[in-house]
């Protein structure tokens, strides 16, 4: 995929590594990001392609590859406690974890094929996002639509920005669109995984929802015992 | 069956459900008058035989206006040649105006039922894609308001999505992966060429003096012949 386009590898995460750094820590990953549960530290160490995980760019050994929204990348929690990071502590094999705050199941299919032949995991795991969220390449960055942010789009003086938001209007809108939407990633994670001959093993975020709520560090997404909760159903399908 | 199920196997020519019609749509030209044109619908609103007593091993056709074939009298599409030739039914679901999303949709919606052997896909144009709203299906594409007075609500969903090639590239990344997928599923052989794989021959040589003609459909299904012996 050497004439890919740069999308495919897109964080937006990436801005904030910037120059010869390989790695940045950051104690906050968004300006609005709050500090509900002060007891739990951490801060968020991004390797130099803008995803929470090791640098893999000399990896020879076996890895793994992890994706799906902020549940993935941790907002909020401590790097060790991350399912990704308990898999890991498990198989003894590293996962690179790229996770993106608000990704979407497109998220989960774009950053798939724009890094899975460079990475070259045997295994991907996928915590799948809500389905009703979706992406869509705009000047020169991805953009991310969630069902939450549409008011505010509305209620923006920004006419541009108010094109977008009718167009998630009538898409979110419909359960239909989003759905099939879904089913489409879904299908477009196995065929990319079977014709590498990698094992995949996908849970749904919405199934785990109700597990350890608002107990990460800004009180709003799931705590460590969520994470736990998925590792270990990540590892029973491994069992089987 | 559910609202969900119905979008699934949504084709827009719900009015002319077991009809036959002169003009699929209101200014449908007719430049080539020597063709001779009709539109026969069946029950699904789909221009191909009825699918529901069939027992018979059969294969599925999908696509956009070149499969409906629109402007071409329906013996000579490329899903009826390769139905003669290869002596088995082909259902022919192909919409005007269809899109990658309308193939995978419809293949999700109605493969199951119709229970193939062998799918037949000519890819539409990568540019266009599908929106559900209102309880039908749009298609939106990127050439459309340039060709038509676009309503201000479409001309909005085309700002959005159209302006980045990216985007339709990555579509129709994920529908062939889809598509690939659910037959791989269904365990039917799948067969699929671009739209304009034979882009120029009989160009404009449709009824409507705008799609390509009989010869384009000839030489589409010459082709997958050609797969099919592979």
């Amino acid at each position: 995929m050497s004439d890919q386009h740069p999308y495919y590898k897109f964080s937006k995460y990436s801005h904030l590594v910037t120059g010869e750094q390989q790695y940045i820590s950051l104690h906050k990953l968004g300006r609005h990001e709050a500090v509900a549960n002060p007891e739990i530290k951490l801060d968020y160490k991004l390797n130099q392609y803008g995803f929470r995980t090791k640098d893999w760019t000399d990896n020879k050994d076996e890895c793994y590859m992890a994706l799906g929204c902020s549940n993935t990348l941790g907002i909020g929690t401590p790097e060790e406690n991350r399912w990704s990071n308990l898999v890991e502590e498990h198989t003894g094999v590293t996962v690179y974890n790229l996770g993106i705050g608000g990704g979407a199941p497109d998220t989960v299919t774009r950053l798939l094929l724009g890094w899975v032949d460079e990475i070259k995991p045997t295994k991907v795991f996928v915590l799948w996002p809500n389905h009703n969220r979706w992406e869509l390449g705009k000047s020169d960055r991805i953009a991310l639509y969630l069902p939450s942010t549409v008011s505010s789009i509305v209620n923006s003086n920004n006419t541009p920005k108010k094109f977008g938001a009718d167009y998630l209007m009538q898409y979110l809108g419909e359960d239909f669109n989003s759905e099939i939407n879904m089913i489409r990633n879904n299908y477009t994670l196995k065929g990319i995984c079977e014709e590498r001959n990698i094992d995949c093993y996908a849970l749904k975020v919405a199934d785990f929802r109700h597990t350890d709520l608002n107990n990460a560090r800004d009180g709003k997404h799931n705590g460590a015992l969520f994470q736990k909760a998925i590792a270990d159903e990540f590892i029973k399908l491994l069992e089987q | 069956m559910s609202d969900m199920e119905r979008l699934y196997k949504y084709s827009k020519y719900q009015d002319y459900k077991n009809s036959t019609v002169a003009k699929i749509f209101g200014n449908e030209e007719i430049v080539n008058k020597e063709l001779v044109v009709n539109y026969k619908f069946n029950e699904h609103g789909f221009r191909t035989k009825s699918w529901e007593d069939n027992k018979e091993e059969c294969y599925v056709a999908f696509g956009c206006s070149n499969t409906l074939g629109v402007g071409t009298p329906e013996h000579l599409r490329w899903s009826n040649i390769l139905e003669e030739t290869l002596a088995k039914p082909i259902f022919n679901l192909g919409i005007g105006h269809g899109s990658a999303d309308t193939v995978t949709r419809l293949a999700k919606g109605w493969l199951h039922e119709i229970k193939p052997t062998k799918v037949f896909v000519l890819w539409p144009p990568q540019s266009r894609w599908e929106v559900a709203t209102k309880n039908r299906i749009l298609t939106v594409s990127a050439t459309q308001p340039r060709e038509q007075h676009f309503p201000e609500d479409l001309a909005k969903l085309h700002y959005v999505s159209m302006d980045e090639t990216f985007n339709f590239r990555i579509n129709s990344l994920r529908n062939k992966y889809t598509l690939k997928v659910i037959c791989e599923d269904l365990g039917i052989d799948l067969y699929t060429l671009k739209y304009d794989t034979c882009k120029g021959i009989d160009r404009n040589g449709a009824r409507d003096g705008k799609h390509s003609g009989p010869l384009y459909q000839r030489a589409i299904a010459d082709k997958f012949i050609n797969l099919l012996d592979k």
